[in-house]
């Protein structure tokens, strides 16, 4: 497959490459394993790419005591997952970063390309050729192939380092001809399949940041996808626990699953669950039900959404009690 | 001006290429097509079988993803590069003496895998090799032998458990 053509512009500064995206048909590239495919697929033909790899300060990974954490959203997964002090202090994100397309996107891609992954589904990822003919919801039509008669777009958002980063309560800056904001990464996302993601042209994600986790705090990623490698998750779960002491009640607790829907969800009622309580098996088994409530799987993708709601529990079991054993010993 | 050709300067298995190439050239392109390295294969053309796998600075990419023009003063290396006519690498030996080759095609991107895995850690375990080649998908040999191959030249061919099997097979 050839990629259809394109000028090929490389900005040095933030500034002019928020101008040049602001034009019609130009995307942004830095590692291009999502937006290559799609345009080898004619999913995307746009005649302009703008390279944001050569544009300074996007590439890094720092660490204050006092602040926390603050990656430049043109790092590498590769990077952030063998980093040592994101290991070390913010392990779910390396356990998500390594996984994504394993073993070898991560040497490729980047943690701001993860966060705007576009939403996914296999009547829409599909070349020209093989689509049917009557377009669905994402590609402008109305019409879905998932939920016969459905009245919207079911394409999942299924990137892994978004759960993660949601779970630890990652806060986004996103520059823009008018300046720059910051804002929570779980508001970055609309719930919409047609474009999972607010950001608007000309606006590009430059840095995420991650305050330190207070003492007793322990995170977990679990992905559970067909093959050990390569896939994407079937689902994705997060878990971040804080505790009032070593082996104390829960203070805090951040649930957020993946692939599950149009965005990423968090169980904010497993968490009630889970505050101020005193954490034993009753309890996480408790938890992963309310969780499993407050997701709505559909059959998509060749998973029937019974197998896909038994994974959503287990995943969410498994991640709750990992992240409390790390929060017990942290 | 779309697609215009710019200039591209690459050194692919130690010679220094110049080159001009448009932007929608992407790296296995310009190998197969402009340097005739037909070692890198096209397959899935989308990421996710390993079969364009080539060595950029060391690390494993697909390059089938990778554009050429981003390519620009980095040190490639091809299977192509490893071993010559007379003597051959390695790994290219253990794969040829193991029976890790069917078909082939696979071949040049799991053997470049290896270099990469064993070039940053020259005692990996059974299960680090399985993890380093699961980028890689191989439609012939079940994956035994490649693994059997693999660890063969690190020395540790009884780490695979296989090794005494291959030995009493001679």
């Amino acid at each position: 497959m050839r990629l259809p053509s394109f000028e090929y512009l490389e900005p040095k500064t933030l500034a002019e490459a928020c101008s040049l995206l602001k034009q019609k048909d130009t995307k942004l590239i830095a590692g291009g394993t999502e937006l290559l495919v799609k345009m080898k697929q004619k999913l995307l033909t746009p005649k302009t790419l703008v390279n944001i790899k050569k544009i300074a300060n996007l590439n890094y990974i720092s660490y204050k005591h006092d602040e926390g954490l603050e990656i430049g959203a043109a790092s590498t997964l590769h990077s952030i997952a063998n980093s040592p002090v994101v290991r070390e202090r913010f392990s779910i994100l390396a356990q998500a970063a390594v996984g994504v397309g394993k073993p070898r996107i991560p040497y490729m891609a980047t943690i701001g390309g993860n966060i705007c992954l576009d939403s996914r589904c296999f009547y829409h990822n599909q070349s020209h050729l093989w689509k049917p003919r009557l377009a669905c919801y994402k590609d402008g039509g109305d019409v879905c192939y998932v939920v016969k008669g459905g009245n919207r777009c079911h394409a999942l958002f299924m990137a892994d380092t978004v759960p993660a980063m949601i779970a630890l309560g990652a806060k986004v800056q996103i520059s823009g001809l008018d300046g720059e904001k910051q804002s929570a990464l779980e508001e970055l996302y609309t719930g919409k399949g047609e474009k999972p993601n607010s950001l608007k042209p000309g606006q590009i994600l430059t840095k995420i940041q991650v305050t330190s986790p207070p003492p007793h705090t322990g995170g977990f990623y679990l992905k559970y996808s067909l093959r050990e490698a390569i896939d994407f998750a079937i689902v994705g779960v997060g878990v971040v626990i804080t505790l009032k002491s070593e082996d104390g009640a829960c203070s805090d607790a951040r649930i957020v699953l993946g692939s599950v829907g149009m965005s990423p969800v968090r169980a904010v009622k497993a968490e009630e669950a889970l505050r101020g309580g005193e954490i034993d098996d009753k309890l996480v088994e408790i938890a992963a039900q309310v969780a499993l409530k407050e997701v709505h799987p559909v059959t998509h993708m060749g998973i029937p959404a019974s197998y896909k709601r038994k994974i959503v529990q287990t995943l969410t079991k498994q991640a709750i009690r990992q992240a409390w054993q790390k929060a017990k010993s942290a | 001006m779309v697609n215009q050709k710019k200039q591209l300067t690459i050194r692919v298995n130690g010679r220094l290429h110049s080159l001009t190439v448009e932007p929608n050239r992407t790296l296995l392109e310009v190998l197969r097509e402009d340097l005739s390295l037909t070692g890198a294969k096209e397959a899935c053309d989308t990421g996710g079988c390993g079969a364009c796998t080539v060595l950029v600075s060391g690390k494993p990419v697909y390059s089938c993803l990778v554009l050429a023009l981003d390519c620009q003063g980095e040190d490639i290396i091809t299977i192509e590069g490893l071993g010559t006519d007379d003597k051959l690498h390695p790994l290219q030996e253990a794969f040829v003496s193991h029976g890790a080759i069917q078909c082939g095609f696979c071949t040049p991107g799991m053997i470049l895998t290896a270099k990469a895995l064993l070039d940053e850690n020259p005692n990996p375990t059974e299960k680090k090799v399985r993890a380093a080649i699961a980028g890689n998908i191989c439609r012939c040999t079940g994956y035994t032998k490649i693994v059997e191959a693999i660890l063969a030249t690190t020395g540790n061919e009884e780490e695979s458990g296989y090794g005494g099997e291959h030995k009493e097979a001679q």
